[in-house]
């Protein structure tokens, strides 16, 4: 009993080495010889290398101990550990002394002293030699055979591995789980839904087959079929795109305060497709971090290099827009070495790592790869996507689907453009115009003094005697401008914006493109956190637009279309209009410039001024008046008018075409950025004196990068870690493949794999399986089907008195676990099971029924708008995931925040999860609709049919039969539940939905079916893979 | 399949089963105390899984065992209220001496501001010698309860960033709040409510959200849980509609004996800990309400707080505090927003300032007079403040604001073994940098956590290959504010 709890409670505690080697009972490796690796590093590691290790500007009295030279050093007259001779190791009088000035380490340090049974470990392995090991996770990949007794169980590679050491122990491995649990288990690793209860019947029928030779083959067939069918459905992709979107740090908003949308799901797209097609890992690898870089890359490996736009960005004003760059790459770095490297890079980032062979400069060598992107904290680039663009099949959605994903928009053209139909839209538009309908008269322009002025990327706005402004630096091709001005009085009817050439510009401007041109996407005001959008905009001559660029366009609510010109080097001038004069309540206002509709497009320089009075639109009001003629009185002046302002509007409707969406992707800059050493990790503090630093890897890795003559981009980096002589990276991806199925990574710590990590359970076998990645040319399928097809997966979960001693944490396999499935995959269970999912694959996030209040606790209130229809039923990986407010199921059931990346998520069990599963409305009314599927596949009286449909309800749920005492149990609770609410109406009818009541069950009985329904989602049993 | 040892698993967790089932209100299970008072070192709490929240005594004497913390989000000005500045007064609208602004990074200002003194009146008050502003007549009846800290300083200047660095002791999402380690490291003394609650007034919620109560790379566990303050206080508390108390005890029996016969399948001790946590959930849908109940306080300390029945806000809020860690549970946060007055229409320093003075002064001063008149108040500790100050500068939006200030600003700390009545920490005679008693957030933390009875260099959580701790890497606890 109190071995027991202890056990339990190191569950949570660091010493898993400890645990493993010396656990009760465990004698495999008790008598061997000292190993540095096993049993000296991990010591060393945690006592000493912090002042004793590889950072060189923190060490203590020159002393390194983490290479045998540095340990074996000659320091005048002694060593701290001489080979051989334990009496003459400085190290281990110290770390025996009672003497507070001597003893190590110091108490200064508080550290844990060393144990006398650790310092007899030292003294043994100093007797022995002292013979160091390179860290083992930097060696080469080690092959083994193990040998095996049982032969017969053995069913492929993996099962050799365990099997000897379960040998070495005496233990035998649990049977063959059944095969219903089989079905449910593979279904849910593989998809992530329920198995249909055909397909566990069809699989129960072939599986189980009699014990002879012939009957084994049989069902060794039947289980293989199972798994390629599985392999090769697309919730194959979902399932483990999810679990690489968690690495990815994956969201669909911005994060920090603010934290608005952001388009980023092509990329999920992409993520799936390429787990579906298999694509191999190096690949996987090289598309996203340098996609861009491949020679004429296509749309979808662009896409994939979103995988690094998936940093948090402070949309808040006066955030210093450098400092926010800086984050996002150092965020890149250390992303990219904890999901390839299993490293933790970040600890070298204001010092060299205390634990592992990474420099402070290697660090910022990695940092250089990253350097150069051109995206500028909330700015970046761009590429247009279609729905269903990353599958191969881009589809223009429905119009009312467009207009969810656009959005609170005004103007936009829906489903093809028929000029009809057009003219009709256009007539309206320029009625709601009062500049069209404004009297004939000038207004007059009135200047004003800046307060402030900002850009959201870092160029250098300033405004020039004359009033006007002027960039005089650019970061960014998609800078936005913000400019705070005081206003004289605060009636403003109507905004000019000039756009004026500059001799400092390209081509004279006016704008920053090489050709002098540019492209505003979006111009408004902000005063009082409230955006004050125009009502329409319009060019005061033919010439002050391009016609596939109106000034419109800037007033349109839509970032994908701009406001350009014809660049001829003349002024031109856009005039944007309110409803009516606009009075607003504060004399400060601010002009928001946004350019995000291509690279290079902001402009040069500028002037803005404002009307009291609204200013007529003569061309608008001329072409209101064409237009309202019937076709056969139009002068052909009208009708080219009329043509032309089509064209116009054909060309804005192109670029919002299939209502493709701008994904973020990753570029480059034309000159890289300078990289130097942070000192301490702060960016105002570049190292110039240690010089300037050109992209590296960590050298302590192999393997080396040749030198080129050229600048090593990210594309070196991706190659890099997937170079088959590169050991890390096959380790780490393929320890994290096997923690999804067994609960916890052959190296449990799978995000560190340096000095500080636990050692790995089963060595050979890891080096087996990576070495088998990179021979299956690192298709991860294949490496699905081996583990799913091993005889070890394939274990009865179920917990062993002969275990609970000497491997309580089943660390060495001699069973499955039960696992509680992941927060998505509780709802999708239960979709599966009720029949309510919308299989659909891909495409823009979905916002399903959420507990009200959710925005109580973020600043700004997200909007939500439900959906409807099937799309409530989609699966939980295409619910919209804000990361200030998460969809409060994700949340309870311990998906991350995805502010950084999240190689492994926490498991627990709290009330706050029975609580979301009791009463959500979203799962009530899931369970209505599983129990109208009992009703529907079981029609019948409610009384005669009742077993059946609970029956049932078990093979729905978990993919069996319910025991007696289970039916009983729950027979007992629908009947009770019927009863009591025959005399609680009320109650019946908010249970009971209208499909059940139709099926000729009164609404007693039909809220006695649901209730069972929910009762069978709250077991645990059901949001458990067993 | 059945071959464990069925007894002693059951015996084990039927212990723990009902060992949670039958701690009472005010009564806390010594037993379980006792028994879960595993420190490994450096102090890392044995966190048993199945009960993740189970009180732990703190590795060290504590002083205090619990905590309040009002967070003024958004930053109040400590020059319009604790930091009297007659020398600023004077120099209204001269430039600063440019030798105070040199290496000074600011969010908002050009550089060109002048100096701005406080309209307000200041007065002497207590035995203190402290002087409190005028806006906040009812902090005059607390000023020699609590510890006034007017050296604070932070590192970041961004509202989100500096509400993380506040919280987490870093400016990056991603690691525990302060509430995450003290759960982390004490558990929580309620069996029927979350050991780590956040609360929310104004008119909108913090900037950060989430991040802000998040339990970053500790167990998720550890995450502080947002109760709204009337309606509701926790999302999918109520049965769903219709559903009488009847109803569902037969519900959460039948889900019970379910997965029991799982666990009698299967001998998964998981399967106890989720039927416990079924059986907590079905307590907290009375505990909560009952909690959020205000009707059963006396008219006299409704008075004290300024609270009017069924009226949400920080007064309500401060109410429901003291109700919450009379009831065991372990970490209070309330956030109270909008003190972002940089000086345009609804965030000025004239009746905007004013109305947030208004909204919390007095509540937060009956919290500590409430407290201490219910004994409470001496292993409770009270924080009140901001997520960095307000420069001496004025900043001329429609009228003229302070702009972030990350350099001096004041924060105050009561009960918890703080010494009651006592100035630490000084500004220069314009308020621009400290010049003694410098308190930095991280030294903070490190003194907050010695009160809980922590080394805040020993309570470390080790995630990716290092030993996180809450003071990062830096932090000295402050003895002389410690009686």
């Amino acid at each position: 009993m109190k071995r027991l709890k202890l056990c339990i409670s190191l569950l949570l505690s660091v010493a898993v080495n400890v645990a493993l080697w010396n656990a009760p009972g465990l004698t495999g490796a008790a008598a061997q010889e000292a190993q540095f690796n096993r049993d000296i590093r991990p010591l060393l590691s945690d006592r000493c290398f912090y002042c004793h290790g590889p950072d060189e500007k923190n060490r203590k009295a020159g002393l390194r101990l983490d290479t045998f030279e540095g340990a074996t050093k000659d320091r005048g007259g002694y060593r701290a550990i001489t080979p051989g001779k334990p009496e003459e190791s400085e190290l281990l009088r110290r770390v025996t002394s009672h003497d507070a000035g001597e003893m190590m380490p110091p108490p200064a340090a508080k550290k844990p002293a060393i144990t006398a049974q650790e310092a007899e470990l030292l003294r043994q392995w100093i007797q022995q030699g002292a013979k160091y090991q390179g860290h083992w996770a930097f060696q080469p990949l080690a092959t083994a055979a193990p040998k095996v007794k049982n032969r017969k169980w053995v069913r492929n590679g993996i099962d050799r591995f365990i099997l000897a050491r379960l040998e070495r122990e005496g233990i035998a491995p649990s049977p063959q789980a059944d095969a219903r649990t089989l079905i449910r288990r593979l279904s849910l690793d593989l998809t992530g839904l329920l198995p249909q209860p055909t397909e566990v019947e069809a699989f129960v029928k072939e599986f189980n087959q009699k014990g002879d030779l012939a009957g084994l083959r049989k069902q060794e067939a039947a289980y293989s079929r199972l798994v390629e069918r599985l392999l090769a459905t697309p919730h194959y992709g979902e399932r483990w795109g999810r679990h690489w979107l968690d690495q990815a740090r994956y969201a669909d908003s911005n994060g920090y305060t603010i934290d608005g949308d952001r388009v980023m799901w092509p990329y999920r797209d992409w993520v799936i497709q390429a787990l579906n097609q298999d694509m191999p890992f190096d690949q996987f690898t090289i598309e996203q971090l340098a996609g861009d870089l491949l020679p004429n890359p296509t749309k979808a490996q662009v896409v994939a290099t979103g995988f690094h736009r998936n940093t948090v960005i402070n949309e808040e004003g006066g955030v210093d827009p450098e400092q926010a760059r800086v984050e996002q790459v150092m965020d890149r770095v250390n992303t990219t070495g904890a999901v390839w490297l299993g490293l933790t890079v970040g600890c070298a980032q204001c010092h060299s790592h205390k634990f592992d062979p990474i420099s402070h400069k290697e660090y910022y060598r990695m940092f250089a790869f990253f350097n150069s992107t051109m995206d500028y904290n909330n700015q970046g680039p761009v590429t247009s996507v279609q729905r269903g663009e990353m599958f191969g099949k881009p589809e223009t959605p429905a119009p009312e689907e467009q207009f969810a994903q656009l959005g609170p928009m005004r103007g936009v053209i829906r489903g093809a453009l028929k000029q009809g139909e057009w003219e009709k839209m256009e007539i309206a538009r320029l009625e709601r115009s009062p500049a069209v309908t404004a009297p004939d008269k000038a207004v007059a322009w009135y200047s004003f003094e800046s307060v402030k002025i900002e850009t959201e990327a870092n160029g250098k706005l300033r405004q020039l005697d004359d009033g006007s402004f002027l960039i005089t630096a650019n970061a960014s091709a998609n800078d936005a401008y913000r400019i705070l001005v005081r206003i004289d009085s605060p009636r403003v009817a109507a905004v000019r914006l000039r756009a004026l050439s500059h001799e400092s510009l390209p081509k004279n401007g006016p704008g920053l493109a090489a050709d002098g041109s540019f492209a505003l996407s979006e111009f408004y005001i902000e005063s009082e956190g409230a955006s004050h959008r125009f009502i329409s905009a319009f060019g005061p001559t033919a010439e002050d637009e391009q016609s596939a660029w109106p000034v419109r366009a800037a007033a349109d609510g839509d970032r994908r279309t701009a406001w350009s010109i014809n660049n001829n080097a003349q002024p031109r001038e856009a005039v944007f209009v309110y409803p009516s004069a606009k009075v607003f309540a504060s004399r400060q206002v601010q002009f928001i410039m946004r350019h995000d509709a291509g690279a290079r497009s902001g402009l040069g320089r500028f002037k803005i001024e404002i009307a009291r009075e609204t200013p007529r639109d003569a061309r608008g009001a001329a072409l209101l008046e064409a237009l309202k003629l019937p076709l056969n009185s139009r002068s052909p002046e009208q009708q080219a008018m009329v043509n032309a302002a089509f064209d116009s509007a054909r060309a804005v409707r192109e670029k919002q075409s299939g209502n493709a969406v701008m994904a973020m992707i990753m570029r480059d800059i034309d000159t890289p950025r300078e990289t130097y050493i942070f000192t301490r990790g702060n960016f105002t503090r570049p190292d110039k004196a240690a010089g300037l630093l050109q992209p590296g890897v960590i050298s302590a890795i192999p393997p080396a990068l040749p030198e080129t003559g050229k600048t090593r981009t990210r594309m070196d980096l991706a190659k890099w870690l997937v170079d088959p002589a590169n050991p890390l990276t096959p380790r780490v991806t393929i320890n994290r493949i096997w923690m999804r199925y067994f609960g916890r990574g052959l190296v449990e710590t799978e995000e560190d794999f340096g000095a500080q990590g636990a050692q790995p359970t089963h060595p050979e076998l890891l080096d087996w399986l990576s070495g088998e990645f990179i021979r299956h040319g690192w298709s991860m399928k294949a490496m699905h089907r081996l583990i799913v097809t091993s005889a070890t997966y394939r274990q009865a979960s179920a917990a062993r008195k002969d275990l609970i001693e000497i491997d309580p944490r089943n660390l060495l396999l001699a069973r499955q676990e039960r696992l509680r499935v992941e927060a998505e995959i509780v709802r999708d269970a239960a979709l599966s099971a009720s029949g309510l999912l919308n299989a659909r694959i891909g495409g823009p996030s979905v916002r399903p029924p959420q507990p009200a209040g959710v925005y109580a606790f973020t600043q700004s209130r997200k909007n939500w708008m439900t959906a409807s229809g099937t799309e409530r039923f989609r699966r939980a990986l295409y619910t919209h995931y804000y990361r200030s407010a998460p969809y409060p199921l994700f949340t309870t059931f311990d998906t991350p925040d995805f502010q950084t990346v999240c190689t492994r998520r926490q498991r627990s069990n709290t009330p706050l999860q029975s609580l979301t599963l009791a009463n959500d409305p979203a799962f009530l009314e899931i369970a209505q609709g599983l129990a109208a599927r009992l009703v529907r596949d079981e029609p019948g009286e409610f009384a005669a049919k009742l077993d059946a449909r609970l029956r049932h309800a078990f093979t729905l749920c978990f993919s069996r039969e319910p025991n007696p005492a289970e039916l009983v149990a729950l027979r007992g609770y629908v009947e009770r539940q019927a009863q009591g609410f025959a005399s609680q109406p009320a109650s019946a009818r908010t249970l009971a939905s209208k499909e059940l009541i139709g099926a000729g069950l009164t609404e007693a009985q039909s809220a006695a079916l649901v209730a069972a329904a929910r009762a069978l989602f709250n077991t645990d049993n059901f949001i458990t893979r067993e | 399949m059945n071959d464990y040892p069925k007894n002693e698993l059951q015996d084990a967790t039927r212990r723990h089963f009902f060992g949670q089932c039958a701690v009472g209100l005010g009564s806390i299970a010594l037993n379980c105390l006792l028994a879960r008072d595993g420190w490994s070192a450096p102090q890392r709490p044995k966190i048993d899984p199945a009960n993740p929240m189970a009180p732990r005594k703190s590795p060290l004497p504590a002083k205090a065992k619990r905590v309040i913390y009002l967070f003024m989000a958004g930053a109040p000005s400590q020059l319009e209220l604790f930091s009297d500045k007659p020398k600023l007064r004077e120099l209204t609208g001269q430039s600063p001496p440019p030798s105070l602004l040199k290496g000074r990074r600011f969010a908002f200002l050009k550089g060109n501001e002048k100096l701005l003194g406080t309209k307000r009146q200041f007065s002497r008050c207590g035995q203190s010698g402290m002087t409190l502003s005028e806006l906040l007549p009812h902090h005059h009846k607390i000023v020699d309860e609590v510890c006034w800290l007017r050296g604070m300083s932070t590192d970041v200047f961004n509202h989100g960033p500096a509400k993380l660095f506040m919280n987490t002791g870093f400016q990056i999402p991603g690691r525990p709040a302060f509430g995450g380690w003290v759960t982390y490291g004490l558990g929580s003394e309620s069996a029927d409510l979350p050991g780590f609650v956040v609360l929310q007034s104004g008119r909108r919620g913090p900037r950060g959200g989430a991040s802000l109560w998040s339990s970053g790379f500790l167990p998720t566990s550890f995450q502080g849980v947002p109760f709204r303050g009337s309606g509701d206080p926790i999302l999918n508390l109520q049965s769903p509609s219709g559903l009488t108390r009847e109803n569902e005890r037969d519900f959460y029996d039948i889900v019970g004996v379910l997965n029991k016969a799982r666990f009698d399948q299967t001998g998964d001790p998981e399967i106890m800990t989720r039927m416990n946590a079924y059986e907590m959930a079905f307590r907290m849908q009375t505990s909560a309400p009952e909690l959020m109940d205000l009707s059963k306080e006396s008219a006299a300390t409704l008075a004290l707080y300024g609270v009017k029945p069924g009226e949400a806000g920080f007064a309500a809020n401060a109410l429901l505090a003291r109700r919450m860690i009379e009831r065991g549970v372990r970490f209070v946060q309330l956030y109270h927003t909008d003190w972002d007055h940089h000086g345009e229409r609804g965030n000025n320093l004239d009746d905007d300032l004013e109305a947030r003075c208004r909204e919390v002064d007095q509540a937060s001063a009956a919290l500590v007079l409430d407290l201490k008149q219910r004994g409470l108040l001496e292993d409770t500790i009270v924080i009140w403040g901001g997520e960095f100050g307000r420069t001496p500068m004025g900043e001329v939006r429609e009228t003229t604001g302070r702009d972030h200030h990350i350099d001096a600003f004041t924060i105050w700390v009561a009960g918890g073994g703080f010494k009651p009545g006592y100035l630490f920490g000084e500004t220069d005679e314009l308020g621009f940098g400290v010049v003694e008693g410098g308190m930095h957030v991280h030294d903070l933390h490190a003194t907050l956590l010695h009160q809980l009875g922590f080394d805040h260099e020993q309570l470390t959580y080790r995630f990716q290959g290092r030993d996180f701790r809450l003071t990062d890497v830096h932090g000295k606890v402050e003895k002389n504010i410690l009686a």
